[in-house]
């Protein structure tokens, strides 16, 4: 099955066909932030202050790219493992966020924090951060440029190819994959 | 042993970053089963079988078993969840038996220099 080119932000009618295990290419608008930064905004959501990014209908891709080479928007870029920012997901996800690019699991908390709100959890293939790299076409700093490679930046994709892990429907990639290769010896 | 280990794979799972190499040092008191763990992962050439015919049929064995757990690249389901398993062994008392593993994700990168 070829892809399905999907625009970013994603739109909230889509979501709901969107199935685990369905490959896909992303084009559009991404925050990048990894745990420091979700720290930041943990504490920020706590202390009554306004984010400095607008999560509402945003996509969250957890990375730290690399400095970037002369002429190049960034360096390698891969995804990190997200149950780093588990503690955090789920007060981005109430506050509207609608997709999250990572690698790993996501705990039963994010997972239906998730399912609640409406947001889906999409896996990039780590490993893969120079090719992945390729795919972005435009990076700036929005927020926290003190935390380097964890700073927020806004960036900009163009066939960012991820697969489905955590639809709406309680679909777990992690689960029916490896479910159904599994082999008794 | 094959359990311990198995059981290890499964719980990193996808935040391993597989298809993973993995080293596992069986020994010792439990300071030099770390340290076998390490020579193991990083042994030069990947994939090689011990020179002790024991072990690297336990090394097969293990990878067999690993490799029936479906979790495959990246985690998304598959037949290759470990690309190679190296054991390394040393005597220790028979009520002991520390075992430690260390585990690598897919870019697995070996050098060998003579300091």
């Amino acid at each position: 099955m070829s892809p399905r080119p999907l625009s970013l932000p994603l739109d909230d009618a889509v979501l709901p066909d969107l199935r685990s295990g369905d490959s896909v290419l992303l084009s559009g608008e991404m925050l990048t932030a990894r745990d420091a930064a979700h720290a930041r905004f943990a504490a920020a959501i706590r202390a009554g202050e306004e984010l400095p990014v607008d999560v509402d209908g945003a996509t969250i891709c957890f990375v730290g790219p690399t400095p970037a080479r002369p002429g190049h928007p960034i360096g390698s870029a891969g995804p990190t493992t997200a149950s780093r920012c588990d503690p955090y997901s789920p007060l981005l996800v109430e506050r509207g966020l609608r997709g999250m690019v990572g690698k790993g699991r996501r705990s039963e908390e994010v997972k239906s924090s998730m399912r609640e709100h409406g947001c889906v959890y999409l896996g990039a293939v780590e490993g893969t951060a120079a090719l992945l790299s390729q795919c972005v076409t435009a990076a700036e700093v929005v927020a926290y440029e003190d935390l380097g490679t964890e700073a927020v930046r806004r960036i900009v994709v163009r066939d960012f190819p991820v697969l489905v892990v955590n639809d709406l429907h309680g679909g777990d990639l992690y689960d029916e994959g490896p479910a159904r290769w599994r082999r008794s010896r | 042993m094959r359990r311990f280990v198995v059981e290890t794979i499964e719980r990193a799972g996808p935040s391993a970053s597989p298809p993973v190499t993995i080293g596992i040092g069986m020994g010792g008191t439990f300071d030099r089963a770390a340290v076998l763990a390490k020579r193991a992962l990083t042994r030069h050439p990947t994939g090689s079988p011990s020179p002790d015919p024991a072990v690297a049929e336990l090394e097969r064995d293990i990878l067999d078993a690993v490799n029936a757990t479906g979790i495959g690249p990246a985690g998304f389901g598959g037949t290759v969840t470990a690309l190679s398993v190296h054991v390394e062994a040393f005597p220790t008392h028979i009520a002991a038996f520390p075992v430690a593993v260390n585990l690598d994700c897919h870019s697995h990168r070996v050098r060998e220099v003579t300091l």
